[in-house]
């Protein structure tokens, strides 16, 4: 008996496979949160997957995300596979390759950075440090983070 | 912001020693030497070079040679210096860091700060369209310390490659140490040692930096093994106030010392460096040394920052 799906294919959009289990809401963050610009989103998590044990997937009805979204998807899914619909078919699949610098996104733990003063306009800025393992560095500080600091440094 | 250009000076902002390559260094210090020769006639000649310039300079931190050396070095090119009193302007109203450098952009040709949080200075050239010159933001930058301090090794050894250097004291939050560091990176040094209590060694963060420009350096514990064979001894105080843990402060303060009889176990004719101000790392017992070299260097910080000055508004 064939598999039944959990989620019907779209038509157009956006599907995020890959994903590491749990971390559905954090792409949708670094997304833009599509789900409160009115975009159809659904979300599959802890799916079966050979490659990861347990994966999530995320789809995005109508929504083609640039280049530059799908690199930022780096720091939390460096796995993911983006896949661009049109007409229920696959029609491009983009790989995540880690962007060169990330400004807004992670914040620096530094309580003597600047980037972490209250009160200041100041955007966080970090810096591509190294590829392999992924290691970025706060651009005001040189503060690395890796991998395992990502999750908890995403600023929400 | 101002321009970043790879060896020119003109209109460029100073935030750390590594923006800088050893021929922007050289020219720095053919301006310095011009400066530095002769001293008083030369400032007398060219007393009106920075005529009609306003330099700010806003430390929201102490300092002594570094603010007195940048406004005796505006002073005697003839500019004018404003000066950004920290406790009693609006900053004590709660006024942001962004603010107060917008209002000092607006009234000045160049800006020298000093803050202590890291990359102060670099966050205030994004805001700034006139220079920032960076007079040490946080543990890691003071650029234009490290750029005295390769003039004086310049002048007292004649040459910066195929020295041997020795780092000794708190290397950890001492910004003099890591900007120097950074600098030695565009030079061909011999041997570099640190020597440091555990707690205070490098910053990985630091650390990665020099492994990145390909710099090595050796760790020392035995103070007495290291200083036999430096050319350039670099000491610096316990970063009191960078240390975090006061109780830990206590227990640093006082486990290294440059003495006497280690001054005599060095080369005849190494010299010895301090950023200035000292603790009890340096005891003044050593100050009628030859040897000792850090009131000279102290006062290299003039010249050097004449040539700064006159360099980054373009008319040197």
């Amino acid at each position: 008996m064939a598999k039944a799906m959990l989620v019907e294919k779209i038509e157009a959009g956006t599907v995020i496979d890959h994903v590491p289990a749990t971390r559905a809401p954090m792409v949708l963050r670094l997304l833009g949160d599509p789900e409160t610009r009115g975009y159809t989103v659904a979300v599959v998590m802890n799916a079966k997957s050979r490659r990861l044990g347990q994966k999530d997937i995320v789809k995005v009805e109508k929504l083609e995300i640039s280049k530059a979204q799908v690199d930022r998807l780096a720091v939390i899914a460096p796995d993911a596979t983006v896949n661009r619909i049109r007409n229920y078919r696959v029609v491009g699949k983009t790989k995540v390759e880690p962007e060169r610098r990330l400004t807004g996104i992670l914040r620096c733990p530094s309580p003597t950075c600047i980037s972490s003063r209250a009160g200041e306009p100041v955007k966080s800025k970090f810096e591509l440090y190294t590829e392999k393992p992924l290691t970025y560095a706060c651009v005001y500080c040189s503060r690395q983070l890796s991998a395992n600091d990502f999750l908890t440094q995403l600023i929400w | 912001m101002a321009g970043k250009l790879k060896n020119g000076w003109k209109g460029r902002d100073v935030i750390s020693s590594l923006d800088f390559t050893r021929e922007s260094f050289e020219l720095l210090f053919n301006a310095s030497e011009e400066f530095a020769e002769g001293a008083r006639a030369r400032a007398r000649a060219r007393s009106d070079l920075l005529r009609g310039k306003v330099v700010a300079t806003a430390f929201f931190e102490p300092s002594t040679r570094t603010r007195l050396s940048f406004s005796s070095a505006a002073a005697k090119l003839g500019a004018s210096v404003i000066d950004l009193s920290t406790e009693v302007s609006s900053l004590a109203k709660g006024e942001s860091f962004s603010d107060t450098l917008a209002m000092l952009d607006s009234y000045s040709d160049i800006i020298v700060l000093r803050h202590p949080s890291e990359g102060a200075a670099l966050y205030a050239s994004e805001i700034c369209k006139h220079p920032v010159v960076n007079a040490g933001d946080g543990s890691q930058h003071h650029p234009t310390q490290a750029m005295l301090d390769l003039f004086t090794i310049l002048r007292l050894k004649g040459r910066v490659d195929g020295l041997n250097y020795l780092f000794v004291g708190d290397l950890r939050y001492s910004r003099t140490v890591s900007s120097l560091l950074f600098a030695l990176t565009r030079y061909k040094p011999g041997r570099v040692t640190l020597t440091s209590p555990p707690a205070l060694g490098l910053k990985p963060e630091t650390r990665s930096v020099l492994v990145r420009y390909g710099m090595s350096v050796r760790e020392e514990q035995n103070i007495e093994r290291s200083v036999e064979s430096a050319d350039v001894i670099y000491v610096t105080r316990l970063q009191k106030e960078r240390i975090p843990d006061q109780v830990e402060y206590q227990k640093l303060k006082g486990s290294y010392r440059l003495t006497e009889g280690l001054l005599e176990a060095t080369k005849a004719d190494c010299i010895v460096m301090h950023p200035l101000p000292r603790t009890e790392e340096l005891p003044t017992s050593l100050d009628a040394s030859p040897k000792a070299a850090y009131m000279r260097q102290a006062g290299f910080g003039v010249p050097v920052r004449m040539a700064l000055l006159s360099l980054i508004l373009g008319v040197a």
